[in-house]
């Protein structure tokens, strides 16, 4: 399987970026092989284009939807060649009959039926707040991707098939650290589904805003962090360009040295 | 107007964000944006620590806290040693301190934050490998020789002990609701029960002694370590009973 349209590129890690440039450069010498000339103007595009922060499509811009990382509809695993759709990959209208709205949002994808390590007081002491003891609320929906475990195309009427688990598809993308879906360790990313409470002197109070405005409080839902507090996954105004959708950069050039994580974290 | 012009400043702030606090004194118990663990602002260590490393280039990314921490761990395994942990950890052997004064339990090699510490202070481990960088230089580029806590040798047996149980019961140990002047009590700076670097040293300078080397207490009266009358020896005595 060639790399998929559209994978995110130097949106976030120089691992990625390499490997972004490895696999154009595949591509171009599958057409090209003898393209040597047709190489070196790549290399220069690809340059320019990392330089520029102008990056392949689909790296965060804060355009909306369309477009974004999460518009499925030109990758090749879409399970229908001609009803494609934007949203009912994750939301449907009206339900039918398959139940998953019970977890809210008009959810319309497989859920992942994995049990996770949770990053808990057990695990680190300085970690202080309640954490449920698996995923929640927007958490556990993320995880129906991102987690390994679940075909991407296993929504709506489409069963799914397990070629396209995000891990094949899209090796840097799962989370945490799920090569097969057997891992399901969360201990090594932040943690999720854990209680923002207002009244801890390491995180800033709940009235704390985003570069967009929106507060802290407004981010977490019932309280909790959870994977949208750092992530808008619509890529809305709040999604920094050229960032993995985060609501804040964490670079110089983005907005400030770790101004995401300062943006709760008072260090 | 004049309520624009504040929003507008206040946006510029939060938007300039590490930069404005940037001009501040290292360790000045402010915050990790322009203490000795900000790598992202490429000022001069000379500043910090008396550094002869021309610039902090080795932090291509410029991030702060990533030196340290990832929120998400990309294959390394490094978190499981906690705190979303992002940095080579040190693979030297380590000589622990051992005395027979000693009335704690010392873990045979070191556990907890001080672990952490050592991925860079054990003056073995590059101080640039971390997250996807694999570094080269070594905490020994710095002048100031004092942060080399390992002194490249892993001979820890000449610091004062770490990943040691404070024993409750040791009639010369304060009791553990004894407070630092940052306001932590002892209780809540050991680490499942054990002192380790973090029991002293507030790495991410966010109330610490002024000019000192991010400690939670001063320890001297002189006031350009952040000392003050009474204040000498104030960090060792928290704990120590003397």
């Amino acid at each position: 399987m060639g790399a998929p349209q559209g994978t995110p590129t130097c949106t976030c890690f120089y691992r990625q970026e390499r490997k972004a440039a490895h696999d154009l450069y595949e591509k171009k010498e599958r057409r090209d092989p003898a393209g040597r000339g047709g190489r070196i103007f790549l290399a220069l595009g690809l340059c320019l284009a990392l330089l520029s922060g102008a990056t392949v499509a689909r790296a965060g811009d804060g355009t909306g939807i369309k477009g974004s990382k999460h518009d499925f509809t030109a990758q090749d695993w879409y399970p229908s060649a001609t009803d494609k759709e934007i949203c009912n990959v994750c939301h449907a209208p009206h339900d039918k009959g398959r139940e998953r709205y019970k977890e809210g949002l008009l959810w319309n994808h497989a859920l992942s039926s994995a049990t996770y390590v949770m990053y808990s007081n057990g695990f680190s002491e300085t970690q202080t707040h309640a954490v449920d003891s698996q995923p929640t609320g927007n958490s556990k929906l993320c995880l129906s991707c991102h987690d390994g475990t679940v075909a991407m195309d296993s929504f709506d009427r489409y069963a799914g098939d397990m070629e396209y688990v995000i891990g094949n598809t899209y090796p840097t993308k799962k989370i945490p650290r799920v090569m097969s879906g057997s891992d399901l360790d969360m201990r090594g990313t932040h943690p999720i589904s854990v209680s923002f409470a207002g009244d801890d002197p390491e995180l800033h109070p709940a009235t704390n805003t985003w570069p967009s405005g929106k507060t802290i409080a407004q981010t977490l839902e019932n309280g909790k962090v959870q994977c949208a507090t750092c992530h808008d996954v619509h890529n809305g105004p709040d999604s920094v360009p050229n960032t993995l959708l985060l609501r804040a950069g964490n670079i110089p050039g983005l907005g400030g040295a770790s101004a995401l994580c300062l943006t709760c974290h008072n260090k | 107007m004049k309520k624009v012009i504040m929003t507008a400043a206040v946006v510029a702030m939060v938007a300039g964000g590490a930069s404005m606090v940037m001009a501040a004194a290292a360790n000045d118990g402010l915050g990790i944006v322009g203490s000795s663990h900000d790598f992202s602002d490429g000022t001069l260590l000379a500043a910090k620590i008396g550094a002869t490393v021309t610039d902090e280039s080795w932090n291509t990314r410029q991030e702060i806290c990533r030196v340290c921490h990832a929120p998400h761990d990309k294959n390394r395994t490094r978190y499981e040693d906690g705190l979303l942990w992002n940095h080579q950890v040190s693979s030297q052997t380590f000589t622990m301190y051992d005395s027979e004064t000693l009335n704690g339990v010392v873990d045979n090699q070191p556990t907890g934050s001080t672990k952490l510490c050592m991925g860079c202070h054990d003056g073995a481990t590059a101080i640039d490998t971390f997250d996807s960088l694999d570094g080269t230089t070594v905490i020994t580029a710095y002048a100031n020789t004092s942060i080399n806590m390992g002194a490249s040798t892993g001979h820890l047996d000449g610091n004062h002990p770490v990943s040691i149980t404070y024993n409750t019961d040791d009639s010369e140990l304060n009791a553990t609701s004894n407070e630092f002047d940052d306001g932590s009590t002892i209780a809540k700076v050991l680490q499942d029960g054990k002192v380790q670097c973090s029991s002293c040293h507030d790495v991410h300078n966010k109330n610490t002694a002024s000019g000192s080397s991010l400690l939670r207490t001063a320890n001297t009266l002189d006031a350009t370590k952040g000392g003050a009358e009474g204040k000498a020896s104030a960090l060792c005595l928290t704990c120590h009973n003397k």
